[in-house]
């Protein structure tokens, strides 16, 4: 079977096979992982969980952590990471979900609540991430979720509940400005009330005010010896982060941030990281990548340095940067970008 | 005055005098008129442009694939000729329309890992890689700048009487037939004499370096059309052999054909490295058009030539997709106009005379061609 593939490719060459069936089927590609949408429901007023059959080979992940998801908006590849909602998979379910909120301004979460449609063609990456749930909890759990902070939470739970429960005590707050805004909000209430080792409360900050993380011990008295997973704005995760680590309790608390560096726009300029050189540079704006590159003694690929020739590509692992030419800043991590005509718009990391 | 005007060691100035008349002012409008057209379309870049580069794809893989089919009855004349008309077809569009125009980054903003510059491999002996350097980065940076591009006759051909004459240059007709023929493989070895030679500091014995990963490229392209495949074909074997050699070469004609007519023909100008030293933009705008000409036809054939056929306007945006150089033509060739510019054109069979008969006449040396007046 080896040697059929092998002479196959070697009549394909030098393209690959699935080069061709994918004109039967896109989902053919051997290249990277493809999925469609296989079902979309509304959760809240601006959210959706969009369903994926779990491409072939595609590793499984383990409750809490997210993947990448690459979609076309307008021709383009756009890559976002989104928490996985599905439980961790089993045998006989090969079913992953996302739950996706449309933030303000939000390209890809905006296409995916408003414009996507059954059927459509994603891009998937493995999941990654630590915000993760022990194999087996040795403590009781808390778990604190705001907003689309859920989403991860969402997987642990429905994780347990699968496994028909805990020994230990589980609380989870969930945090929304109106009770019709909690995501999940139904489900886990139904869930709590049908099994004895969950709890759940609501916390509508429309009507109960923003959740104080100093009354967490009201509702929670055991919360200095349980393990605590919060979820949601940077804002709530600085304060707990800095309340665990005032009673010297800070491996007892896991948080899941979803910021990415983004683009102050004056001036631009930033720390430049060459990855696989190690080599670091700080630069002002008005500098191209590929001349800080050089300067740091980066053996930086180049051509023409005028932006044509497409000889001085490399991939972007963080940060943004400013098209010279035109002032776009742009960047996702991935992105494949010109360094002769680029510069740092902050901190950036480049694969190089 | 234009950094274009310089040019005092120049015996023989082989363009200058069209340029004369340009201010700075002028050469700086020129380019901004230009760059604007650049945003338009960068603007507008979107669905119908990649709609447009998918169907290609099909269409290529769809002519691939027949070719091969028939090509395994190929035994049968009828199934001969269609096998390979359509096998060099799908060739020619893949060399061209994909694969030169994909490895120019033309589709990079797609973000589509499958089509773009970084990865692309193409149906042709020489290697992606070299192919890059010496024709993005070189070529079409030092577009027709002698001792700089050297495209400008590939290295064996006398183009311009700006090059020294060789005794070599005698045969240059039967070089460049030759060189047509077997088009890839002149490719392949010009790109890796002219790399190894750029890496030659690196200390390594690069020519070795540069004649094992061409064969590397080459060792599985002659394995698939003249083993694999005539192979497949049991009784048809020998024809398929044939059919294949045939799509190779038809493909090598075309390729050569349309790019010779994009740099060669008569009105086309040539540069010396003194001419574009502190060249501004709008000056290398105007050099890349007056060292490009484009070939008239129906669209059809645009899209046979790679759009190719626009020399010009690739030359000045060799990024942006291939399929909106048609629509930027008119308003280059009204900048041309409007600045008593050269815009050299004109149908397939007028270009491709004048670069023959520009390569007989250069077989002579100048003092020759001189006394016989011939140009």
């Amino acid at each position: 079977m080896n040697q059929l593939a092998r002479f196959v490719a070697q009549l394909t060459t030098p393209l690959l096979p699935y080069d061709y069936l994918t004109l039967v089927d896109p989902l053919l590609a051997t290249t990277g992982y493809r999925s469609r949408i296989h079902s979309i429901r509304r959760e809240t007023v601006g959210s959706r969980t969009f369903e994926f059959e779990m491409p072939k080979n595609f590793p499984a992940h383990t409750a809490g952590q997210f993947l990448r998801l690459g979609v076309d908006i307008a021709a383009v590849r756009h890559w976002r990471s989104y928490s996985i909602t599905s439980p961790e998979c089993s045998v006989n379910r090969r079913v992953l979900s996302i739950t996706v909120k449309q933030t303000s301004n939000g390209l890809v979460s905006g296409h995916l609540v408003n414009d996507a449609q059954v059927g459509d063609l994603v891009f998937l990456e493995p999941a990654a991430g630590d915000f993760v749930l022990p194999p087996a909890p040795s403590h009781d759990l808390i778990f604190l979720a705001f907003g689309s902070g859920i989403t991860p939470i969402a997987s642990i739970v429905r994780t347990l509940a699968a496994r028909g429960g805990t020994t230990h005590r589980v609380l989870l707050v969930m945090g929304a400005r109106t009770e019709s805004d909690v995501i999940f909000g139904d489900e886990f209430t139904a869930l709590a009330g049908s099994v004895s080792w969950l709890d759940v409360v609501l916390w509508p900050s429309a009507t109960k005010g923003r959740f104080e993380l100093e009354k967490l011990e009201v509702i929670a008295p055991n919360w200095m010896s349980a393990h605590t997973y919060v979820s949601g704005p940077a804002a709530i995760l600085d304060r707990a982060e800095q309340l665990w680590a005032s009673r010297a309790l800070t491996e007892l608390l896991h948080t899941e941030r979803f910021v990415t560096a983004l683009a102050h726009t004056a001036g631009g300029g930033g720390e430049v990281t060459f990855s696989r050189a190690n080599r670091t540079s700080v630069v002002d704006g008005q500098t191209t990548l590929l001349a800080a590159g050089e300067a740091a003694g980066v053996l930086m690929p180049s051509g023409c340095r005028m932006g044509i020739c497409h000889t001085c590509v490399v991939s972007l692992k963080s940060g943004q940067v400013r098209d010279m030419r035109t002032g776009e800043i742009h960047g996702e991590p991935g992105e494949i970008i010109q360094t002769c005509i680029s510069s740092a718009a902050c901190d950036v990391e480049l694969n190089v | 005055m234009s950094a274009l005007q310089i040019a005092p060691e120049l015996s023989e100035p082989t363009m200058s005098p069209v340029l004369d008349h340009l201010t700075e002012d002028d050469v700086d409008e020129i380019g901004r008129r230009i760059d604007e057209i650049r945003d338009e379309i960068l603007a507008e870049r979107g669905e119908a442009d990649a709609a447009y580069i998918h169907r290609l794809i099909r269409i290529h893989r769809y002519l691939e694939i027949s070719g091969r089919v028939t090509l395994l009855a190929s035994i049968l004349p009828p199934a001969w000729l269609t096998g390979t008309t359509l096998l060099s077809l799908a060739k020619i569009i893949e060399n061209m329309e994909l694969g030169h125009n994909i490895m120019h980054g033309q589709w990079d903003w797609m973000r589509d890992p499958e089509i773009h510059s970084t990865t692309w491999e193409w149906d042709n002996v020489a290697t992606s890689e070299d192919w890059k350097m010496t024709h993005n980065s070189m070529h079409h940076t030092w577009t027709n700048v002698l001792g700089k591009d050297e495209d400008v006759g590939y290295g064996r051909l006398r183009v311009t009487k700006d090059q020294e004459w060789e005794p070599e240059h005698l045969f240059q007709l039967a070089t460049n037939l030759l060189l047509m023929t077997f088009f890839e493989y002149g490719i392949s070895m010009y790109d890796s004499a002219v790399n190894s030679e750029s890496i030659s500091h690196d200390g390594l014995d690069s020519r070795k370096k540069a004649i094992s990963k061409a064969w590397h490229k080459i060792k599985p392209q002659a394995f698939k059309d003249y083993v694999a495949f005539p192979l497949l074909s049991g009784i048809s074997a020998p024809t398929t052999f044939a059919a294949n050699f045939t799509a190779n070469v038809v493909r090598n004609m075309w390729t050569h054909t349309v790019i010779f007519c994009g740099h060669f023909p008569d009105e086309v100008q040539y540069f010396t490295e003194d001419q574009v030293e502190n060249e501004s933009r709008g000056d290398w705008y105007i050099r890349q058009m007056m060292g490009s000409a484009n070939i008239e036809g129906s669209e059809l054939f645009h899209t046979m030539t790679g759009n190719l056929s626009h020399q010009i306007e690739h030359h000045l945006f060799p990024d942006l997709p291939s399929n909106r150089y048609s629509e930027i033509a008119p308003r280059v060739r009204e900048i041309c106009d409007e600045y008593d510019l050269p815009y050299t054109t004109g149908r397939l069979s007028k270009q491709n005379f004048e670069v023959w008969r520009k390569l007989a006449v250069l077989s002579l040396p100048n003092d020759i061609i001189d006394k016989l007046r011939l140009a």
